[in-house]
């Protein structure tokens, strides 16, 4: 579910290039109008009346194209924006886990989670609690530090009910508070049912969970996202070390780019 | 009149529950404000404390709590903007908030439910008094220049 780079490059180039395409159409139609001259010759005569002809379908044609140019990359994001989410993201992650040295990056990550209703592969279920009433929204990752490991599909459930909300992300959402899990036992397959179940409980999760996910994050801190007052997503860094990630040390740095990161989520999304 | 904006330091502020589960919980970091401003309104007439959060502004509605103490929240976050107060407040010729005031802004603050389907923002309130109570001197003379 992160942030497909490609597609959402064409989607934006698509954008800029068909907006003038489209307008120039119309400009273009307009002219023709205006320019009804008989003495330029048998195919401009003939041009002219095969677009006039046309031109009812043509304007309606190319005012809903540019309706979609001029709102496509604000539902795509423009990818500079992306690139500076992610080197956002980078950045955090480095200051956040600074004291630990030279490690391999991908043991540290940062990941921006977005709240939205309805997960792609879960809209049957979706779907169907649609129709009793209730929508659940889901934490869906939008953009993750480093360049491996994008490919995820991790998602936390969130709900008004606390009980409900799945993961440290959705805890932290529900509560509106950061909150820090660390001293998680290392999971692996062979895991034994002890060190799953102490997992789940610590990380808000089920059993079931961690069995089927394998997570290795042994400490966790999830930070709520707001944009102009509304609750728009969690952030949280995730790390392969049992320590618990210091946030009161780097408070005041995350007060002064929250800011940033509120502005960029704005123009990205 | 000095009707600056003051800044917060977020420390001061911040607090760490921890449980027995190696859990912490901290206040988030949007509900600290960044900075906060005492000012006169002329227009109205009212001692003014605002506040500033790292998300910048969002639409707001007002709140009477009593005939002397009106709030300013935010209408998605239900946080706190302003606290506006009875010029009165500045013709006692105090040059601080008392603790009288101080105790009447916290128990509006305390009676301010969330409107429903709303998250409410009790951490926040909690933060905003503490600042009033850090920072009474200077918001208090900022905002009644003539006492």
């Amino acid at each position: 579910m992160l942030h497909k780079k490609q597609l959402q490059v064409l989607l934006y180039k698509f954008s800029q290039y068909g907006f003038w395409i489209f307008s120039g159409l119309l400009a273009f139609i307009g002219l023709l109008q205006k320019l009804d001259r008989t003495n330029w010759g048998d195919w401009y005569i003939s041009f002219r009346g095969f677009v006039l002809d046309r031109s009812w379908w043509l304007i309606l044609g190319s005012s809903l194209a540019l309706f979609v140019c001029k709102h496509l990359p604000r539902i795509a994001g423009s990818p500079q924006t992306w690139d500076l989410m992610h080197d956002f993201l980078d950045g955090l992650r480095d200051y956040f886990f600074r004291e630990d040295g030279y490690d391999v990056p991908d043991f540290h990550r940062a990941t921006l989670f977005r709240c939205q209703r309805n997960r792609r592969k879960r809209n049957l279920i979706a779907r169907f609690l649609g129709l009793c009433g209730a929508k659940p929204k889901w934490l869906v990752p939008v953009v993750r530090s480093n360049h491996t490991s994008q490919e995820t599909e991790v998602a936390f459930r969130i709900d008004d009910s606390i009980e409900k909300c799945e993961g440290v992300a959705g805890r932290a959402w529900h509560m509106n508070n950061v909150v820090s899990v660390y001293d998680l036992p290392e999971i692996s397959l062979g895991s034994a049912a002890k060190e799953v179940k102490d997992y789940a409980k610590k990380s808000f999760v089920s059993p079931d969970w961690v069995r089927n996910k394998c997570p290795k994050s042994r400490s966790i801190l999830a930070i709520p996202v707001r944009v102009k007052g509304e609750m728009w997503g969690v952030l949280v860094f995730d790390s392969r070390h049992p320590q618990k990630i210091g946030y009161k040390e780097t408070e005041d740095l995350y007060l002064v780019l929250s800011k940033h990161l509120s502005n960029l989520v704005e123009k990205a999304l | 009149m000095n009707d600056k904006w003051i800044r917060v330091n977020s420390s001061e502020f911040q607090h760490e529950t921890t449980s027995s589960r190696s859990i912490s919980f901290y206040i988030s970091p949007y509900d600290i404000p960044q900075a906060v401003r005492g000012f006169f309104d002329s227009e109205t007439n009212e001692v003014v404390i605002a506040f500033r959060y790292a998300d910048g502004a969002e639409p707001t509605e007002t709140r009477t709590h009593s005939d002397k103490v009106n709030l300013v929240i935010g209408k998605k976050s239900n946080r706190i903007f302003e606290i506006r107060l009875h010029k009165d407040f500045c013709a006692t010729g105090t040059v601080k908030l008392d603790f009288k005031t101080t105790e009447m802004i916290s128990d509006a603050l305390k009676r301010l439910s969330p409107a429903e389907g709303r998250t409410h923002a009790r951490s926040n309130y909690n933060v905003a008094t503490s600042v009033i109570r850090a920072k009474n001197e200077v918001l208090l003379e900022a905002a009644c220049p003539q006492t």
